[in-house]
Formats: structure tokens, C-alpha cells, sequence
């Protein structure tokens, strides 16, 4: 399991969106972005490694509001794209 | 609201004439000469000036609006363009004026004798730059040194990204992992601590305790999913290494909270303990 196979479309999708993309937690090896919105509040999209073809995709707030996708390595583009609406959305609706 | 505030100062400034009007003998060598800022880093002739101004890029005065005042200030310097006729005389002199808000950060600034314009926004953004020149101010967002080729403004620091970086808080450097009080200190005598782990023999980040339980020590410690803290063993620290202390802070969907240790600087291999099995 890496993160090879992807690598390329979540570089593409973070640079579209202007996201600073974290490789690295606590001695673990992670794909993981921040989003920060005007007020300061916090988002997280994560990638899991593939496994099998599927790939893990999750945002959260830092608290209780979280979803969670699995997409085929394919599709992760389109996937991405959903997990950034997601976060979005819940700016707009915390505004 | 903020530019009202910024009416304060508004100053014009011919730059060149400053020199020339100080009754100070000036060579157009020694005002090339002047082009090095006292911060270095100075470029000049990558104005985009209409071809009808000779190269004549220069730096000239100090803007601050305390020199102004009589208070003792930081030089801030620019460049400007002259205009000269076909027999070398100079016919026009372009210099850069500047608004500055209450707390002197630089709010706007403009040329004189073309319609350069350059304001930038409360956050460094560029609200509204038109002219031939409007992008050679290299002096910008609260004074700062703004690099064209990085697109970055230079605080000092580290080049900040304004648009990138919402009410100008500090660029992130990674996913935040560390909160509550964090301390540094030297351990003082040898002690055995514990690291959890699945993959990596050896790593930085410790408890003081055994976790009770994988299940436990991911959620508390907010590990990702790469760790499933199937493993732990005993890490020695020895006298004299520096660690961190602080409390983990929620990520990749897990709550945090548990106290944390980081090595700071590296230990040798044969301190990591082998791993056992952790429920």
C-alpha cells in the first residue's frame, strides 16, 4: 500500500484549490489538508492509502459534523471534489 | 471603514526632487548608485515603464510618515522613473506617493505623472493595481517587501502568502498535533517511556505511560489511520535529550487529549525497545 498511485491527483486537486497539502503526522505518512475559512474555523480532508482499488476520503470540522467516501482510485478526482463541497457547505451553513 | 481610516497621511512625494531640491550636488551615477536597498534585495529595471521613460530607475527619499513629524523613522525606499528629453534633460519626475493608515501601515500608493495605482487590501491582497508601473513598488502591505517572482510579502519571518492565509494568521505549517501547555525541557536522568506503532521501529513521539489499549491510545493521541497502534515498546530516553510535552490535538477524526511527549533531537536506534502486542 502507498500513496503513489494517487499522489498526482490529490497534488492537483490541493493546488487548484490553493490547499497547503501535509504529508507527514506523527511519524505516520498521511495525505491531509487544512481548510480554513474567514472566520478561522477549521476543516480537515484526509486520503487514506488505497487499499484494493478503494480509496478512503473523510472531512470533518474537529468536531462532531464528519463524512466519509470511498471512492475507486479512478474516481478520487471527482471524490475530492465532493469532500471540498462538503467542507463548503458547512461554511456557508456555520456563517 | 478602513480607508477612512487612512486619510491620515497622504503624502507626495517627487522622489528625485527631494535630492535635487536639497541643494545636494546629484550625478545620475549616485542615484543608480542608491538603488541598493540597505536590505539588499533591491531590483531595478524590471519596471514595466512605458518605452518614452529612459532607464533610469532610481531610489530616492524617505517615505515613512514619521520623518515627517520629526520622529526618527525607518527609511523606507522606492523606485521611480524620470523622463528625459531626446538632449538628456529631465522633463518629468515619477515618483511613488503613499497613504498610510493610523498605524502607519501603507494603504495605497500611487505615481505621479501617470495613473499608476496600487491599493492593497486590509489582509496584503492587491484590491486594485492599473497604470503602466503599477506592480514596480516593490513597498507594500504594511511596508513590506513584496517579491513579484514568489508573488510573497516579506515580513521579516518568513514570506506570507495573503491570499492563502485568511485574516492574516500565520501560514500553517503542518497539521497542528501538539496543544495545551506545551513545555520543552532536558531530561534530567535516564527514563523509560512508551511509543505506540504499526509500521516505523523508531519515532519521536512518546507517552510517559503505557496506553491501556490500541483502542485507547488512537483516540487519545489522535493517531492517522497509517498508525493502528497495534504495537508498543520501551523507548529509554537518555539524560540530557531534549522533549516536548503537550496534549494531542483532535485530528484525522479522533478527539485527542492524551498526554504526549516528542523527542526533539534524535536518540540511538538500540533505545527503541522491541514491540509487544497491544490490544
Amino acid at each position: 500500500m502507498s500513496y503513489e498511485p494517487i499522489d498526482d491527483v490529490i497534488k492537483s486537486w490541493a493546488s487548484k484549490h490553493s490547499l497547503s497539502l501535509y504529508t507527514e503526522y506523527k511519524d505516520s505518512e498521511v495525505r491531509s489538508v487544512d481548510v480554513v475559512d474567514r472566520s478561522g474555523k477549521k476543516f480537515q480532508i484526509w486520503i487514506d492509502k488505497p487499499n484494493d482499488g478503494i480509496v478512503g476520503v473523510h472531512a470533518w470540522d474537529y468536531k462532531k459534523r464528519r463524512k466519509d467516501w470511498e471512492s475507486a482510485v479512478a474516481d478520487l478526482g471527482e471524490t475530492l471534489e465532493q469532500a471540498i463541497a462538503q467542507v463548503n457547505e458547512w461554511q456557508d451553513g456555520g456563517l | 471603514m478602513f480607508r477612512t481610516l487612512s486619510a491620515t497621511f497622504s503624502i507626495w512625494l517627487i522622489l528625485c526632487g527631494v535630492l535635487l531640491g536639497s541643494g545636494v550636488p546629484v550625478s545620475k551615477e549616485s542615484l543608480e548608485n542608491a538603488c541598493l536597498h540597505p536590505h539588499g534585495g533591491f531590483r531595478t529595471g524590471d519596471l514595466s515603464a512605458p518605452k518614452s521613460i529612459r532607464n533610469a530607475s532610481h531610489a530616492a527619499g524617505s517615505l515613512s510618515p514619521e520623518s515627517f513629524e520629526g520622529v526618527s523613522a525607518a527609511m523606507v525606499w522606492t523606485e521611480g522613473s524620470d523622463n528625459y528629453d531626446a538632449d538628456g534633460n529631465r522633463t518629468l519626475v515619477l515618483g511613488w506617493g503613499y497613504d498610510w493608515d493610523v498605524r502607519n501601515h501603507l494603504v495605497g500608493a500611487k505615481t505621479e505623472g501617470d495613473d499608476t495605482e496600487s491599493w492593497p487590501g486590509p489582509f496584503g491582497e492587491v484590491l486594485k493595481a492599473y497604470g503602466p508601473i503599477a506592480s514596480g513598488n516593490p513597498w507594500r502591505y504594511g511596508t513590506k517587501y513584496f517579491d513579484e517572482e514568489t508573488q510573497l510579502s516579506d515580513f521579516g519571518f518568513r514570506y506570507f502568502d495573503a491570499p492563502k492565509t485568511p485574516l492574516g494568521l500565520p501560514a500553517p505549517r503542518g497539521v497542528a498535533s501538539e496543544g495545551g501547555v506545551i513545555r520543552s525541557f532536558t531530561q534530567q536522568t535516564d527514563q523509560t517511556y512508551y511509543r505506540v506503532f504499526s509500521g516505523n521501529q523508531q519515532g519521536a513521539w512518546l507517552t510517559a505511560r503505557p496506553p491501556g489499549s490500541s483502542a485507547f491510545a488512537r483516540e487519545a493521541l489522535a493517531l492517522p489511520a497509517e498508525n493502528t497502534a497495534s504495537l508498543i515498546q520501551k523507548v529509554v530516553v537518555p539524560a540530557g535529550t531534549r522533549l516536548q510535552r503537550s496534549r494531542a490535538l483532535p485530528a484525522f477524526g479522533r478527539r485527542g487529549g492524551g498526554e504526549q511527549f516528542r523527542l526533539l533531537e534524535e536518540i540511538p536506534a538500540q533505545n527503541f525497545g522491541t514491540g509487544v502486542p497491544l490490544r
